[in-house]
């Protein structure tokens, strides 16, 4: 129900200030690379119509977290309509394959319409879908050691019973009258 | 195709944007219509109706779904999955005490979307003093999901157990009521449903770890982490409903916690910059929940009243 | 030692047997009342069964309550068999012959109840067979209900063995009684007839079982020390625990021995074989451990007292001079100090009004002892209790609980009483041949020859 009625004011705020100002809209092209400790990313940011370079244009880098985009830079276009922007190697892929998402987002320019783009950086950093709890005491499985444990004093124990039941049968077939036993 | 775009850039925007059965999705190049993925380019330009997004598969790959396709994108959840938990997540909290005024709305969402009692309490806002010339704080307390748990150590049917993703998890369709665990919780977390709970009129389809309703007559139950909300990309209801964005959530893997407003920040930093501790960090748990001390706090601690132990008193 | 006259051995054997399937007013009146106190219990069951555990006064914090407790006093009871036919066997003491099916009886009966009060307190008993298809053996009470499975077991093969020569006995002496019964008697006796062979097969077995049932009773009663002992708990998170359940238990059941050889002595008239001797080598045993448990105790409660670490510190404060003060000093001071000073007079460890009241005294304070280390711990976690309910931060059981709780009790006692209906008291064989080998000092029993046997046994 929120959603739809932020949906609704955004829509309508957006029709309005792009017929006020008469916005352009904006095409980023991403580009991103590495080097030994840093990510890169560099943005060329382009009016869409014309092809024509933005100078001036605020942008801000996010990478893509799970509940949300995280900030890792920003800055604002050189005259030939590029920034760069960097950050660290350490920060995690957002998947199991290493791929991680960075976003180039314009947020209230005067210049051009608010837009967000996303391109995938492979990364060497992944981390794995499965990390299954060690057996163990916490876990589902019990350690070796234990099993090992457990059923050889279960064994003993039992065993220890079992013969002495069957001495108690030896007991019965050691009686000479064996009258007793079959009635 | 506007829409989506007014959205990512609305505020907490960015949160809401994620497609229902997705746990990571947002939407591409959006303004005019053009989509250039730079690194990654072989997308071809879509139409509005089959826009490309990103999802997380159920085995935590990435894959480009069309958008009229996500709709339908309900991955079957098998008791296998709950019991493994989401693959290559490792949930992960912070709580910040020094933000937290002990207002309780994240025990009454909690509440509301686990349709609890209000005698039950999932997260339960404490007020505490550590000594009496100590200054008081609030402390709210959720299940701290320990990578040492005390409680899936002693359960005899493997009822609780710990999941690949962090998160403690309770089958009720196994519990057999015995309450060790409740006696092993040294942070007295767990609660027992000593009679019939009140049902809500719904039936859920997930195995019964993951159900959002989890009372069952008999057995145990605690904070789950809403595993059911993770699932989609959505922060447990706490985290959305605390409007102090005292409450972090995240995964560790990635290195990120987000809070209420859809900030999202690099956790490792966000600990070391707040002094994080753990609760009882002495008895060796490894809890999953991380406070940020109360320190420079917005609240007057005098009105609090402590409520004293009786041994105290 | 010379043999005993065949004469005496009949009489012996003839006085012995009269109590079997014999009818007696007073029993048959404790019998009635304590079978009406398990219908009770089992009506108030039925209601726990159908409303859940909310009938009980046991909440979130006190998740564990009087069951449990009682779980703790049964499992002590039981380790009284261990005790007298491990224990005592070992020493060499030969005053344990007429003591060794009673001991065993009283054993089977508590460790069946010991057994029962789990299922008491579950959640969901129907889940029950869980434990065997979903078990997973790293929790102790897998442990525990594998240690009380196999000491039951145990026991039952430790009471059958020294019953088989006197089954022997019951086949051919009793003459009069229903033919399925001589079928079963016949069936028990394995074709006893005491040759040296299986003479020498029973004496090994019971050797081999007295030898294993001590290591299970032991762990038995550690490992339902450890369902508390391995949690972080502060007053239970102490490595004492197992020492202290064991010799708690040894304590309780070394009492409650006293107490029933007691009532049996007077109830089925078994002067001659369960005399003044038994009470004061059972005093002397209780004396000792009694002794033994108060050095426990002042391990247990004043070493962390001295420290008074935080979390420790309200519990203690609860219980030296709180709510559960009462209770506390009554177990230390009625239950251990004063039997220790009045055991410590001959000539109350030489009468039996004065053992046996001394043995009320400590199996009382054992009881209660038990629902102190279970309940005010719960009541004093680390995370201070807030904004809670009413009635969720106290434990005052409900008359549910109680009536579980009586009903277990009573019928722990009843069927002790049941198991000696169809055989004798005492163990007729070993006490002859102990008396034959040893004498009737040694063996404790009196007068043997002096036995009058009147028609019906009418006193």
């Amino acid at each position: 129900m929120a959603n739809k009625k932020n949906l609704l004011i955004a829509l309508l705020t957006a029709g309005i200030s792009a017929m006020a100002q008469e916005k352009k809209d904006g095409l980023i092209t991403l580009q991103l690379g590495a080097n030994d400790t840093m990510h890169t990313v560099t943005a060329q940011v382009n009016d869409l119509a014309t092809k024509a370079p933005l100078k001036g244009v605020e942008i801000t880098f996010y990478v893509q977290r799970t509940f949300g985009v995280m900030k890792v830079g920003n800055g604002t276009t050189d005259t030939t309509g590029v920034i760069t922007a960097e950050f660290p190697l350490s920060i995690p892929a957002g998947d199991t394959l290493g791929n991680l998402i960075a976003l180039a987002k314009v947020e209230d320019n005067a210049v051009i319409n608010d837009t967000i783009f996303r391109a995938t950086i492979k990364t060497k950093l992944s981390f794995p879908a499965h990390t299954p709890v060690k057996a163990g005491l916490i876990s589902s499985t019990p350690p070796l050691w234990l099993q090992l444990v457990f059923w050889l004093v279960v064994a003993m124990v039992w065993g220890s019973f079992a013969y002495a039941l069957y001495l108690v049968y030896r007991i019965k077939a050691s009686a000479s009258k064996k009258i007793f036993i079959n009635q | 195709m506007a829409c989506g775009n007014n959205c990512t850039c609305n505020g907490d925007g960015s949160r809401r944007n994620f497609l229902k059965n997705s746990i990571a999705a947002l939407t591409t190049g959006l303004a005019g219509g053009a989509l250039i993925d730079a690194f990654a380019s072989c997308n071809p330009p879509t139409t509005k109706n089959d826009e490309l997004v990103h999802v997380m598969t159920h085995d935590g790959k990435m894959v480009s779904v069309a958008r009229s396709q996500v709709a339908d994108f309900k991955p079957h959840i098998s008791d296998e999955d709950v019991r493994r938990g989401i693959p290559g997540k490792k949930f992960v909290m912070v709580i910040d005490l020094s933000k937290c005024d002990g207002c309780g709305k994240c025990t009454k969402a909690c509440n509301k979307m686990h349709y609890l009692p209000s005698n039950k309490e999932w997260i339960e806002v404490l007020e505490m003093q550590d000594s009496p010339k100590e200054a008081p704080y609030y402390f709210p307390k959720p299940c701290f999901h320990c990578d040492n748990p005390p409680c899936t150590k002693v359960c005899p049917v493997d009822a609780t157990f710990k999941r690949e993703d962090g998160i403690v998890g309770i089958d009720t369709d196994r519990c057999i009521g015995c309450r060790f665990c409740m006696a092993a919780c040294p942070y007295s977390v767990r609660l027992f449903n000593w009679t019939e709970p009140v049902k809500p009129d719904f039936i859920e389809q997930t195995p019964a770890a993951e159900h959002v309703f989890q009372s069952k007559k008999g057995c145990v139950e605690k904070c789950d982490f809403c595993p059911h909300m993770a699932r989609e990309g959505k922060l447990p209801a706490c985290v959305t409903n605390c409007p102090m964005n005292a409450i972090w959530f995240g995964d560790a893997n990635e290195d990120a916690v987000t809070c209420f407003d859809g900030t999202t920040t690099k956790l490792s930093q966000l600990l070391e910059d707040g002094a994080a501790y753990r609760f009882m960090e002495e008895l060796g748990t490894e809890p999953r929940v991380y406070y940020l001390p109360p320190v420079n706090r917005t609240y007057s601690t005098k009105d609090m009243k402590i409520e004293k132990k009786e041994a105290e008193k | 030692m010379e043999k005993l006259s065949q004469d005496i051995k009949d009489r012996v054997e003839l006085e012995l047997l009269s109590t079997v399937g014999r009818r007696y007013r007073q029993e048959t009146f404790w019998v009635i009342f304590l079978a009406l106190v398990c219908i009770g219990g089992t009506v108030a069951w039925i209601i726990q069964l159908r409303k859940g555990l909310g009938v009980t006064a046991m909440r979130d914090y006190v998740s564990w309550g009087l069951y449990i407790s009682l779980l703790f006093f049964f499992v002590g009871v039981s380790l009284i068999g261990a005790l007298i036919s491990s224990i005592l066997r070992f020493s060499g003491a030969k005053w344990r012959y007429p003591l060794i099916r009673i001991a065993e009886a009283v054993t089977l009966s508590a460790i069946l109840f010991a057994g029962f009060m789990p299922v008491l307190d579950m959640g969901r008993p129907e889940r029950l067979y869980f434990l065997i298809t979903h078990g997973r053996i790293q929790s102790p009470i897998l442990w525990d209900v594998l240690a009380i499975g196999t000491y039951f077991f145990g026991s039952v093969i430790f009471f059958y063995l020294p019953l088989i020569p006197d089954v022997a006995i019951m086949r051919d002496k009793l003459t009069d009684i229903p033919v399925w019964r001589k079928k079963v008697y016949r069936r028990l006796a394995m074709g006893w007839e005491g040759n040296p062979t299986q003479r020498r097969l029973l004496k090994k077995a019971m050797w081999l079982m007295s030898v294993v049932i001590l290591p299970v009773a032991v762990s038995v009663h550690t490992v339902s020390a450890w369902l508390i002992a391995m949690t972080l708990r502060s007053g239970w998170n102490t490595s004492i625990m197992g020492p202290y359940f064991v010799f708690g238990a040894l304590m309780a059941g070394c009492a409650i021995m006293i107490l029933i050889i007691a009532i049996l002595r007077h109830g089925y008239h078994l002067e001659h074989y369960l005399t003044p001797t038994h009470f004061s080598r059972l005093a002397a045993c209780l004396l000792a451990l009694t002794a033994f448990y108060l050095y426990l105790n002042v391990n247990k409660y004043g070493v962390p007292a001295y420290k008074m670490a935080k979390d420790e510190r309200y519990l203690l404060q609860d219980l030296f001079t709180g709510r559960q003060s009462l209770l506390f000093w009554f177990t230390q001071v009625a239950g251990l100090l004063l039997p220790i000073v009045l055991l410590s007079f001959k000539r109350i460890r030489e009468s039996i009004k004065g053992v046996v009241s001394v043995a009320v005294m400590v199996l009382l304070g054992a009881l209660i002892n038990r629902y102190l280390i279970v309940v005010p711990n719960m009541l004093h976690p680390f995370v201070p209790i807030q904004h809670a309910q009413p009635g969720f931060a106290s434990y005052n059981p409900t008359l549910i609980e109680w009536m579980i709780t009586a009903s277990s009790l009573a019928g722990f006692v009843l069927l002790i009483i049941l198991l000696f209906k169809p055989f004798p008291v005492i163990t007729m064989w070993e006490v002859i041949e102990g008396v034959e080998k040893s004498g009737e000092q040694a063996v404790g029993v009196e007068h043997l020859s002096n036995i009058q046997i009147i028609q019906g046994h009418g006193k």
